[in-house]
């Protein structure tokens, strides 16, 4: 734990450095382009975040499910003595259900 | 604390992040004929390039933009970075040499690498750009293509070896056991960490440079360089859990067979960019739930079938 401690505490000082370096000796300049968002040599102009494409919600809502079964399955394999029956069963939900989803994704190409 | 300061700690890490970013261009310079870095120390072929461009970026002038929120946009490349860096306490790098060891290693890891996603979104988030929005959400995306192929990939080595990353060094390694598992593990790895032909939440000719576009100076050491230390984190892994980590060695010679392993594993993603352009990102989604997602469930029934052998 002494290890886990010292790293965490090495790191976070050699982040803060890197803070520290371009703070204390960069050169400042301060003009008011620099504090524009970045518009590829534009000024800034209309809405900043838009509507999530939705043609993709079906990946993300399938991922957020899925995951939680597959991570399950991980952890119902590691804590419950090591039986392969959970496991496996998740992995066949998510099999089972995506091959009917990869069909219909396949159908549609 | 060896661990935690020469490998797989800090030093490691750092001379790795420096390496991996020379190796990156020069590989790719190779393949097209090219000489690739070679300014800065032309007798050691441009290796010291990497520090030259760290050092300038450091003492460049930090802008914090003030149309957003300030304390968010300097502060999550810093939590980005470290939480790129956490997998590493649970990562051994030897017989007994881990920072934090534990009978769940592989599940602390999966759950770190993660979670790793919300806060590169949070960051994109942040900056408060166009490009940045659209690359927060090509990376929340290609997460959602590549997340349940790694952890079943992840799994299917927890039936075989549990689930204490230790014990992964023993007996054969995991890419003879499933070799399966390793190809899904390969290229879920090269979307977790924007690798070519995945490098769609950065895509540089396309939006400036995604989550990263507002950042510079040291900001975007940080930012940029925590895909890098995932990289490194990930090889880690997957040398310990597919190819047998220190093994057959022990000690330091152990140690030196660990990262020829690591980085042999580093090579391959970062060719990629040389030879394979970039997939939309429908493609990558349909690839992470077709292909690589049956592939992951074959994997997982090796190992049920290795297990019941």
């Amino acid at each position: 734990m002494v290890g886990a401690i010292a790293f965490l505490v090495l790191l976070a000082a050699g982040l803060a450095l890197l803070y520290a370096v371009p703070k204390l000796f960069a050169p400042r300049a301060k003009t008011k382009p620099k504090e524009l968002r970045f518009e590829a040599g534009n000024p800034p102009y209309g809405r900043l975040r838009r509507r999530m494409v939705i043609q993709y919600i079906r990946y993300v809502l399938a991922a957020a499910s899925f995951e939680a079964l597959a991570s399950l399955a991980l952890v119902a394999y590691s804590t419950a003595q090591q039986d392969l029956v959970t496991p496996l069963a998740l992995t066949a939900v998510v099999a089972g259900v995506m091959a009917a989803v990869g069909g219909d994704v396949w159908s549609h190409d | 604390m060896v661990a935690a300061v020469f490998f797989p700690g800090l030093i490691t890490m750092g001379l790795y992040l420096i390496l991996a970013v020379w190796a990156e261009r020069k590989l790719a310079a190779k393949v097209q004929w090219r000489y690739g870095p070679l300014y800065v120390s032309e007798k050691l072929g441009g290796v010291l390039q990497t520090v030259a461009d760290l050092l300038k970026l450091a003492f460049s002038e930090l802008v914090v933009p003030s149309y957003t929120n300030r304390a968010l946009f300097a502060a999550l490349p810093a939590v980005v970075f470290f939480v790129e860096a956490l997998p590493l306490l649970f990562i051994p790098g030897g017989p007994g040499l881990v920072m934090i060891p534990s009978g769940y290693g592989l599940l602390y890891v999966v759950a770190i690498i993660l979670i790793s996603t919300p806060a590169v979104v949070a960051m994109a988030w942040a900056e408060a750009d166009k490009f940045t929005f659209i690359g927060l959400l090509r990376e929340l995306l290609l997460e959602a293509a590549y997340e349940v192929p790694l952890v079943l990939s992840l799994l299917a080595m927890a039936l075989v070896y549990g689930t204490d990353l230790s014990t992964y060094a023993q007996g054969l390694p995991g890419i003879a056991v499933n070799p399966v598992a390793f190809f899904v593990y390969l290229v879920a790895t090269a979307m977790a960490t924007s690798r070519f032909p995945f490098e769609i939440p950065d895509a540089d000719a396309e939006i400036v440079l995604g989550p990263y576009t507002e950042y510079g100076s040291s900001l975007f050491l940080l930012a940029y360089g925590s895909n890098y230390v995932k990289l490194y984190a990930m090889a880690l892994l997957g040398a310990l859990v597919f190819l047998g980590g220190w093994a057959p060695l022990a000690g330091i010679a152990g140690i030196a067979v660990y990262i020829l392993k690591a980085s042999a594993l580093t090579a391959f993603w970062l060719l990629l960019r040389a030879v394979y352009p970039r997939m939309r990102i429908d493609q990558a989604l349909r690839l992470g739930w077709r292909e690589l997602l049956f592939l992951s469930a074959a994997a997982v029934g090796v190992s049920a079938l290795w297990r019941l052998w």
